[in-house]
C-alpha cells in the first residue's frame, strides 16, 4: 500500500491552488487488524496519529464511513473534485457470505470464506489516506471530526431516493454532449473507453484470484484424502507407502498455503489497486460529467441571455454570470484533479504492476524450493 | 486358442486331494461298511483329518526334492512352445519312462498356487493316445483292486447320469455306453452343479479316484474283469478332457491309476517355473506403447484403429521390437478372455479403460478428428489409458505369458472380432444381468471370515476404495480448476492488451502490453500443468480405482468358493442324514445309495475346500504383489507428478525473470 508521506507529498506539489503552501494531511490513520464483530454490527479500530504521535483511538462502523463520505461530499461544493471511491462494503451476515463464497468458489463448493477483515482494514485505511491527502475534502472539518472525537457522530440511513435517481439518469443523457474544451473532450473520450476495459480486466483477474482459491481449496481436500490413506505400518513396502505419503501430503500442504496466501496478496497487491482505481476512474467520471452539466446550464443560460426580452435581459444575465463562474470554477478545479489524479493512478498502478510481477517470481521460487524438497525425500527412499 | 480356457492349476491341486484321499479312503471305507452307525462321526473325523493335510502340504517324506531345479524354464518352455504350433513332444516321452509312484507324489504334495501358464494345443491331438496306452500296459497289473470295484457303481445310478453327461458334454457320447455311465457319473452331476467347464474337469479328476478307492471293500459283489472295464473308462474320460485342457489329461492319468505318473513331470516343472516367473521378473521387461489412434471407416461403423508397439527382453517372445494394430474392442476382448481364464484362480486381472459411448460416438459422427479439441482430448486420454493397461497387465508374469495376451500383442493379423464388447449388444446386457446379480450376492451373503488375513484385507480394500474415490474426487476438482485458471489466465491476458492500448500514459501502457505478454506465457504454463495433474495423478488414481475393483472382483470370487464349500457341506450332512435313516429302515439298497452320495459329497466338500483354500492362497501371493506394484506406482506418480510441478514452477519464473527488467526499465 501507499505510503502516506509520498502520496501527500507529491499531491502537494501539483494539485493545490496555492503551491507556496503543500498541502500535507492533518492526520495519518492506521487501522488495526483489532476487529471486534457483534452480530452485523462490525467494528474497526482506527489509530490516529498526528506529527508521529498517537492522538486517537477510536471505534468505527461501516456505517460510520458511509456517513462520512456522505457529509464530506455534500457539506462543501464539491463541483470539479474526483471524490475518493468509498470501499464496497463486504458480506458480514452468514447469508450474504455465503452468497459470495459460491460466487468465488463454485456453485459446488460447501465452504465458507470466513471474514477477511484485514482487506477492509486495508481498504478503509486507503480510503481515509485518499481524503485526507485529498487538498480540499483533506480539510473538511467533518473528516477532523471523524477522526478525532470518540464517540461515532451520530448518523443517519443515507439514501438515495427516486429523484436523485431520475435526475441523474436525465443528467447522464448529458454524457453526450460536445465539450468546449479539447482537454475534457480527451478525457471524456478516455474514460469512456478505458472504464469498460478495466472493469473486464479486473473481471478476468478476479477469476484468476477464484482460481486460485480453488485450487488451494482442492489441494486441501487433496491433503485430508491423503492423510487417511495411510497403511499399517508392519510391512517394509507399507512404511515406504507411508513415509511418501506423508511427503507428499506435506509438501501438498505447503502448496496449498502457499497459493492461499498467493492468492490472498495478488488480490491485494494488484486486485484491489486495480479495483480501486477502476473506481476512482468511474468518480472522475462523475466529476466529468457534473461539470459537463454545469457546461450544458451555462450554455443554456447563453442562449437564453441572446433571446432574452429587454425586461428579462438582467434577470439572464445574472444566471449566466452565475452558471459561468460555477463552471468555470468547476473547469479550473477539475483540471488540477485530473492532472493530479493521473498522475497519482499511472504511479500507482505501475507501481502494482511491479510488485505483483516481483510478487509472482518470489512465490514461484518458493513453491520450487518446496517441490525440489519433496522430491529429493521421495527420490531417497528406495524401494 | 479355445483349449486354453482352463486353468491348469486346479488339476494340479487335486492331485495330492487324490492321493491322500486314496489311502484315507481306503482305510475309513473299510471301517465303515461294517457298522453303519458309526461311519458318520468316523468319516466328519476322516474329513476334517483329510482337509488339514491338503492345507498344509504332508511331511516331508513325501515331499519330494524338486525333480527338475535347474532344468525348470526349460520344461516350462517345452510346455509353452506347441502353444505357438509344434506338437509337445515332451509328455508323450515322458510317460514311457514311468518314474513310479514316488513322482506321482511329488506332483501331489506340490501345493501350487500358481498354474503351469500355457496348455498347449499340439497336446490336445495326443492325449486319448496317452491315456489309453497307460490304461493298456499299466492299469491291469497294478489296480486290479480298484478297477474291480468300479462296475459297481455303473449298477446304481447309471440312467440319471448319462442323461446328464448327455446335457453337459455331448463329446461323451462317442465312446461305449458302459464307460460313459462308470466313469463320470459324478462328474456329470458336477457339471450340471458348477456352469464352467473348468469346474467339471476338476470334478471330473477328483471324484473319481476317490470313488474308486473307497469302494472296493464295501462292495465286493460284482466281479468284472479289469481288462473289460478299464480301457472304455479311460476313454471316455479324456475326450471330455482334452478339448478342455491339454495339460489336464497328463495329470488325470495318474490319478485313474498311481503306475501310470509320469506325464505329470512336465507340468510339475513347468508350474514352478511359472512360480519362478511370477518372483524373478526383475531382469525382464516388456515396454508396450499405443500410439497413431487412427479412425478407420465411416459413420456409425468406424472405429479406431491403435498401434501397439512392444519392446520386449523375454525369451519367449519371438522378437524383441515389433508392432501389431488393434481396434479398441480387441483390448476389451482380450480382457474379458483373461478375466474368464484367471479370475477364478485369484488373479488380479487389471481392467481394461472403459467403453464411452458418447466419445464413441462423437468422434464417430465427427467429419474430422483433428477439428475438435474435445474429440482428440478424448483420444488421447484413452489412448494413454491403453498404454497403462496394456504395460499393467504385460507386468504381470502370469498374465503376460497367456497365450491370449501372447497372440495379442504379437500376432500380425486381424484379431476375430470381439463381438461381446458392445455396451449395447445381448451379451452386454446379458453382462449387466449378470453383474446385477453378483451385486445381490454381494449384498445378501455375509460369509463369516475364519481368515484374519482376509478379514483385514478386505476392509482395508474397503477404505482404500473409499480414500481413492476421496482423493480422485479432489484430484478431478483440482485438474478442473487447473483448467479453470488456465482460461482466465488467459482472458486477463486478453483484457490486460486491451487495457494496454487504451491506456495514454504510454510507459504504463507499455507495462501493461508486457504484463499482458507475460500473463499470456503463463497461461500455457498453466495449460500443460493441468494436463500433468490429469495424467499424472488423477488418471493414475482412477486406474487404482478400477484395479481395486478388481481386487474386489477377486475377493467376491473367493467368497462364492466358499459359498461352494458350505453348500457342498450342507449337502453332505443332508445325505448323510439320509443314510442315517436308511440304515435304520434296514433297506439296504437305499443304504448302498446314501453311502454312494454321502462319497460323492465327501469328495465335493474336500474338493472344494481345496479350491477355497487354493484360491485363499493364490489371492494373498497376488495381493503382496499387488501392493508392492502399488507403492512403485504411488512412488513413480508422485515422482512423475513433482517434477511436472518444478517444471512448471521453473517456466513460471523464467517468464517474469524477463518480465521484471523491462517493466523496470520501462518506469
Amino acid at each position: 500500500m501507499l505510503e502516506e508521506g509520498s502520496v501527500s507529498g507529491m499531491s502537494s506539489g501539483a494539485s493545490t491552488p496555492e503551491p507556496e503552501a503543500p498541502f500535507t494531511p492533518k492526520f495519518v490513520v492506521r487501522l488495526s487488524d483489532h476487529v471486534t464483530k457483534d452480530g452485523d454490527c462490525v467494528k474497526f479500530t482506527l489509530q490516529v496519529s498526528q506529527n508521529g504521535h498517537t492522538v486517537q483511538v477510536l471505534e468505527r462502523e461501516y456505517e460510520d464511513f458511509e456517513y462520512l463520505e456522505h457529509c464530506v461530499t455534500t457539506s462543501q461544493p464539491s463541483h470539479g473534485l474526483i471524490i475518493p471511491p468509498m470501499p464496497q462494503r463486504s458480506a458480514i451476515d452468514p447469508y450474504n457470505a455465503e452468497i459470495q463464497s459460491k460466487r468465488l468458489m463454485g456453485k459446488g463448493s460447501k465452504t465458507l470464506i470466513p471474514d477477511e477483515f484485514h482487506k477492509d482494514c486495508l481498504q478503509l485505511q486507503k480510503y481515509l489516506e485518499l481524503l485526507l491527502s485529498h487538498p480540499v475534502l483533506g480539510k473538511s472539518q467533518k473528516l477532523h471530526d471523524f477522526l478525532t472525537v470518540k464517540e461515532a457522530p451520530p448518523r443517519t440511513k443515507v439514501k438515495k431516493g427516486l429523484i436523485s435517481r431520475l435526475s441523474d439518469s436525465l443528467d447522464a443523457r448529458k454524457a453526450s454532449y460536445p465539450d468546449c474544451e479539447e482537454f475534457f473532450q480527451k478525457e471524456r473520450d478516455w474514460v469512456a473507453k478505458y472504464q469498460p476495459a478495466a472493469a473486464n480486466a479486473n473481471d478476468a483477474f478476479s477469476k484468476i484470484i477464484c482460481a486460485q482459491l480453488r485450487i488451494s481449496h482442492q489441494l486441501e481436500q487433496m491433503v485430508t484424502a491423503l492423510k487417511l490413506s495411510s497403511l499399517p505400518n508392519d510391512q517394509v513396502h507399507y512404511m515406504q507407502f507411508n513415509n511418501m505419503n506423508m511427503i507428499f501430503l506435506d509438501c501438498i500442504d505447503t502448496l496449498k498455503s502457499q497459493t492461499e496466501e498467493k492468492a490472498d496478496k495478488e488480490d491485494l497487491m494488484f486486485g484491489a489497486v486495480q479495483t480501486l482505481w477502476h473506481r476512482y476512474v468511474q468518480a472522475e467520471n462523475a466529476m466529468l460529467l457534473d461539470r459537463t452539466c454545469l457546461m450544458v446550464d451555462y450554455q443554456a443560460c447563453n442562449r437564453a441571455l441572446d433571446k432574452a426580452k429587454p425586461n428579462r435581459k438582467e434577470a439572464a444575465e445574472r444566471a449566466k454570470k452565475e452558471a459561468e463562474q460555477a463552471f468555470e470554477e468547476c473547469s479550473d478545479a477539475a483540471r488540477q484533479e485530473i492532472k493530479e489524479f493521473q498522475r497519482k493512478r499511472v504511479e500507482e498502478l505501475q507501481r502494482s504492476i511491479d510488485q505483483y510481477a516481483a510478487y509472482q517470481l518470489t512465490c514461484s521460487r518458493a513453491t520450487l524450493n518446496t517441490l525440489t524438497q519433496a522430491l529429493s525425500q521421495i527420490k531417497a527412499i528406495n524401494l | 486358442m479355445a483349449d486354453s480356457r482352463e486353468p491348469p492349476p486346479l488339476f494340479n491341486d487335486d492331485d495330492d486331494s487324490r492321493k491322500d484321499d486314496d489311502n484315507d479312503d481306503l482305510f475309513t471305507s473299510a471301517v465303515q461298511s461294517p457298522v453303519s452307525e458309526l461311519t458318520t462321526p468316523e468319516d466328519q473325523t476322516k474329513q476334517e483329518g483329510a482337509g488339514d493335510p491338503l492345507t498344509s502340504p504332508p511331511p516331508a517324506t513325501s515331499f519330494p526334492p524338486d525333480p527338475s531345479g535347474g532344468d525348470r524354464p526349460d520344461l516350462f518352455e517345452s510346455c509353452e512352445e506347441p502353444s505357438v504350433g509344434g506338437f509337445s513332444s515332451v509328455p508323450l516321452e515322458q510317460p514311457a519312462e514311468g518314474g513310479g509312484t514316488q513322482q506321482v507324489s511329488t506332483d501331489a504334495k506340490d501345493p501350487p498356487p500358481t498354474p503351469p501358464t500355457t496348455p498347449s494345443v499340439g497336446s490336445l491331438v495326443e492325449i486319448p493316445l496317452i491315456v489309453d496306452t497307460d490304461k493298456d500296459q499299466d492299469l491291469q497289473p497294478t489296480t486290479t483292486s480298484s478297477s474291480l470295484t468300479h462296475p459297481d457303481f455303473t449298477l446304481f445310478d447309471p440312467l440319471p447320469n448319462t442323461s446328464e453327461a448327455l446335457i453337459s458334454s455331448p463329446d461323451i457320447l462317442t465312446p461305449p455306453e458302459t464307460s460313459t455311465t462308470s466313469t463320470p457319473t459324478t462328474s456329470a452331476q458336477e457339471l450340471s452343479a458348477s456352469p464352467p467347464s473348468s469346474s467339471a474337469l476338476l470334478d471330473l479328476s477328483m471324484t473319481l479316484p476317490q470313488e474308486l478307492s473307497s469302494e472296493p471293500p464295501a462292495n465286493l459283489d460284482p466281479p468284472l474283469p479289469a481288462s473289460n472295464i478299464l480301457p472304455p473308462m479311460g476313454a471316455p474320460l479324456t475326450p471330455p478332457v482334452a478339448p478342455i485342457t491339454p495339460t489336464a489329461t497328463p495329470n488325470l492319468t495318474p490319478n485313474v491309476t498311481p503306475a501310470a505318473p509320469t506325464p505329470v513331470t512336465p507340468v510339475a516343472a513347468a508350474r514352478p517355473s511359472a512360480e519362478q516367473l511370477e518372483s524373478e521378473s526383475g531382469d525382464e521387461f516388456i515396454e508396450i506403447s499405443i500410439s497413431d489412434p487412427q479412425k478407420i471407416g465411416d459413420g456409425m461403423s468406424s472405429y479406431m484403429a491403435y498401434k501397439v508397439t512392444t519392446k520386449t527382453n523375454i525369451a519367449y517372445f519371438r522378437k524383441k521390437h515389433w508392432s501389431v494394430t488393434r481396434r479398441f474392442s480387441d483390448f476389451l476382448g482380450l480382457h474379458g478372455k483373461l478375466v474368464e481364464k484367471h479370475l477364478h484362480s485369484g488373479r488380479i486381472i487389471p481392467p481394461a479403460p472403459e467403453k464411452s459411448a458418447i466419445g464413441t460416438t462423437k468422434i464417430k459422427l465427427g467429419s474430422d478428428k483433428s477439428s475438435d479439441s474435445s474429440s482428440s482430448d478424448f483420444i488421447e486420454r484413452r489412448r494413454a489409458s491403453l498404454e497403462r493397461y496394456m504395460n499393467r497387465t504385460a507386468a504381470h508374469p502370469t498374465l503376460r505369458s497367456d497365450p491370449d495376451f501372447r497372440e495379442f500383442i504379437e500376432l500380425d493379423a486381424e484379431l476375430p472380432r470381439a463381438t461381446q464388447t458392445s455396451a449395447l449388444s445381448s451379451a452386454g446386457v446379458l453382462r449387466l444381468f449378470n453383474r446385477v446379480g453378483e451385486t445381490v450376492n454381494k449384498m445378501t451373503f455375509k460369509m463369516d471370515e475364519s481368515d484374519q488375513w482376509f478379514e483385514e484385507k478386505t476392509q482395508q480394500i474397503e477404505n482404500l476404495d473409499a480414500q481413492l474415490r476421496k482423493l480422485h474426487a479432489a484430484m478431478e476438482g483440482l485438474v478442473a480448476y487447473r483448467r479453470e485458471l488456465a482460461t482466465s489466465t488467459a482472458s486477463f491476458a486478453k483484457s490486460a492488451a486491451v487495457l494496454s492500448s487504451v491506456e495514454e500514459h504510454s510507459a504504463l501502457s507499455r507495462a501493461l502490453h508486457q504484463l499482458a505478454e507475460s500473463t499470456e506465457r503463463t497461461h500455457t504454463i498453466h495449460h500443460a500443468q493441468a494436463d500433468a495433474d490429469f495424467y499424472h495423478l488423477s488418471e493414475t488414481t482412477k486406474d487404482y480405482i478400477h484395479l481395486i475393483g478388481a481386487v474386489k472382483d477377486v475377493f467376491h470370487e473367493r467368497v462364492k468358493t466358499f459359498q461352494t464349500w458350505q453348500h457342498a457341506q450342507t449337502m453332505l450332512a443332508k445325505k448323510r442324514e439320509a443314510k442315517a435313516k436308511a440304515e435304520l429302515a434296514g433297506r439296504m439298497d437305499k443304504v448302498q445309495q446314501a453311502q454312494d452320495e454321502v462319497a460323492e459329497w465327501e469328495a465335493k466338500v474336500e474338493r472344494s475346500q481345496e479350491e477355497f483354500d487354493r484360491i485363499s492362497r493364490a489371492i494373498k501371493k497376488e495381493m503382496e504383489q499387488f501392493d508392492i506394484v502399488r507403492v512403485k506406482d504411488f512412488k513413480d506418480m508422485l515422482v512423475k507428478y513433482l517434477e511436472a510441478l518444478m517444471t512448471s514452477q521453473q517456466q513460471i519464473i523464467k517468464v517474469w525473470e524477463t518480465f521484471l527488467p523491462e517493466a523496470r526499465a520501462i518506469s
